[in-house]
């Protein structure tokens, strides 16, 4: 489990990867235009550091930002669904009703709404990060241990109380779990969609080096989101099974 | 400079792929090319694939007419078209994969593109004299000329950028002077307002705009100083020279079927929406208008001459090569390496119509 092992492992990984890669690309027969040789993405990597980073940068914003407003409207909607009945048989098929939309079918009619440009990026990020937060603090909030709940029942605890004490520490777990979950697809979110209207950021990049035949820079980006992705996926994991330790 | 540096590339991958995967450097020595796929048919039939640059709509009416009424067959080619759109790869990729045999493509920077990444495209015909590709705009705001672009928010999928700089740089203007904005492929933000021109097919956006009663500006880019084949049929150098009787037999079916097609445009149009296009949920009149508009696209003194699908190496070398160098594609190659006018000249035989 040492840090050096895995990242011994991990280069292992990719050098097998890029290896096979290099292989294809030079010695099978496989045009330019289909697979850019390895060594170009590299070079084009090197030498045009800024424009990868500020794509990535901007990417990241948005993902960030949607990511915060999707748990943020996630915990609300599991805060207030847990406090009333009646509120969660509002909220509950609406939620669902909003998991269930397509994010191609999303896309045109939030533009066309707020306009083509990074607000729609984000407020699409919050309608399809939003779920797992709804559900794993939702289902957290309603959780706790029977015998605290009935202690704070015993005590004459105001709901206010049970939710500070009680069930939200319970729901904490639940949370990180959907951080865990929803990180990554809020990347891979605001990529598709920076894809189709962005005016920036690693989708826009990706896609328009794609029609361009500038192959070498879209492999490039497509590497950088892969990284991205596992660098997220393995640091909320940690952090999940370090809150699961603290909280059991 | 850059030729040194590329050779410097692809021999240093070489080598790190040959160490990591050393059986496969040897297994890939014995590297036959299998370019030749097209003779798998029949004993006499040789089966053609063709990558198409979007989906099948009326756009490619003329080639369902030769297929349904046996003009390829009648050629001994089995010709298999292969869908493309916003999702689907590019038709050059395709043939350079493989995939397809034949491909059409929307505009020559595509083509110009792909062979200066080292594949060799030989260019045998195109539908489109004209490039029917330019810009909407509205009546009080309109956009007709390169200038008409500079400052202005103009909408269209992400990579059209490519033909708004080209046009500005065969202007003398600056590339990049203009606002984009990735709407895809939707007209609507243009009634909106939400831009001031859409890049679109002049054939297409402005008929649909126009049945909601907006009427609209419509100019091509080779109006605006581009000017461009559209819908270029093309191959790569391998496939032509070992399939020759078969693409000009595919010539000659295509051509057949889009006289066809043009004299009688509801015929292909019926069936884009009821076999070809049926998942597409097109509408007929729809399809026949688009099909009408596309006719004049296709004619110019050249096809009057000689017919149609025609090209002219004058014209490709003179202003088109000119768009091209302007909008910064160096060391374009000769014009009879990639343009090959024998095959269509062998399909049309000496006669300038074929039906």
């Amino acid at each position: 489990m040492s840090v050096l092992r895995r990242v011994g492992e991990a280069l292992f990984l990719l050098l097998i990867f890029v290896g096979g890669w290099a292989a294809w690309a030079e010695l099978g027969d496989v045009e330019e235009v289909v697979v850019p040789p390895p060594l170009d993405v590299v070079d084009d990597l090197a030498s045009n550091p800024g424009v990868y980073l500020d794509a990535l940068g901007s990417t990241a914003l948005l993902a960030t930002i949607g990511l915060a407003g999707g748990i943020a409207c996630g915990a609300t909607m599991a805060a207030l669904a847990w406090r009333s009945r009646l509120l969660s048989a509002v909220i509950s098929p609406t939620a669902v009703f909003a998991h269930a939309v397509p994010i191609v079918a999303l896309i045109p009619v939030v533009a066309r709404v707020l306009g083509f440009n990074n607000l729609t990026v984000v407020v699409i990020v919050v309608i399809m990060s939003f779920f797992p937060s709804f559900v794993f603090i939702g289902a957290g909030l309603r959780a706790v241990p029977p015998a605290s709940s009935e202690l704070f029942a015993a005590l004459g605890a105001p709901p206010r109380q049970r939710l500070f004490r009680l069930a939200i520490p319970s729901a904490v777990p639940g949370a990180v779990a959907a951080l865990r979950i929803a990180a990554t697809a809020s990347l891979i979110i605001a990529v598709v969609v920076e894809s189709i209207i962005g005016t920036a950021g690693l989708g826009k990049v990706f896609m328009e080096s794609y029609l361009n035949l500038r192959l070498e820079r879209a492999w490039g980006v497509a590497l950088l989101i892969i990284v991205l992705s596992m660098t997220v996926f393995g640091l909320t994991s940690r952090l999940e099974s370090s809150v699961a330790q603290r909280f059991r | 400079m850059i030729d040194t540096r590329r050779q410097f590339l692809v021999k240093g991958s070489v080598a790190v792929g040959g160490v990591l995967v050393g059986g496969n450097l040897l297994a890939a020595c014995g590297d036959d090319d299998d370019d030749d796929s097209g003779n798998g048919g029949g004993a006499s039939t040789t089966r053609i694939n063709l990558g198409l640059n979007w989906v099948k709509d009326a756009d490619f009416a003329g080639f369902y007419v030769a297929i349904d009424r046996g003009f390829y067959a009648d050629e001994g080619v089995e010709l298999n078209l292969i869908s493309g759109g916003p999702n689907a790869p590019e038709s050059v990729q395709m043939v350079a994969s493989g995939t397809a045999n034949v491909g059409i493509s929307t505009d020559l920077l595509q083509i110009f593109d792909t062979i200066e990444k080292g594949t060799p495209l030989v260019m045998i015909g195109a539908k489109y004299q004209e490039s029917p590709a330019g810009l909407a705009s509205l009546p009080d705001n309109p956009v007709r000329t390169a200038q008409d672009m500079v400052g202005k928010k103009i909408g269209g999928p992400q990579g059209d950028q490519r033909f708004f700089d080209a046009v500005l740089a065969v202007n003398d203007l600056e590339p990049g002077d203009y606002e984009f904005v990735p709407t895809g492929f939707d007209p609507e933000p243009l009634a909106n307002g939400d831009v001031d021109a859409l890049s679109v097919f002049v054939i297409n956006q402005p008929l649909t705009l126009k049945r909601q009663g907006v009427e609209t500006v419509a100019v091509t880019y080779s109006e605006m100083g581009l000017a461009s084949y559209a819908n270029i049929l093309y191959a790569e150098r391998d496939f032509i020279n070992s399939n020759r009787d078969a693409v000009v037999g595919f010539l000659r079916g295509t051509v057949k079927g889009w006289e066809v097609q043009n004299a009688s445009p509801e015929v292909g149009a019926r069936l884009t929406v009821e076999e070809f296009g049926k998942d597409l949920g097109l509408n007929l009149e729809d399809e026949i208008e688009e099909s009408k508009a596309g006719i004049p696209l296709m004619e110019s003194d050249l096809t009057e001459e000689k017919g149609i699908f025609w090209m002219s190496a004058e014209e490709l070398g003179g202003p088109m090569y000119d768009g091209l160098r302007a909008s910064g594609r160096e060391n374009l190659p000769p014009v009879d390496e990639v343009l090959d006018l024998s095959l269509i000249e062998d399909a049309y035989g000496g006669k300038t119509s074929l039906t």
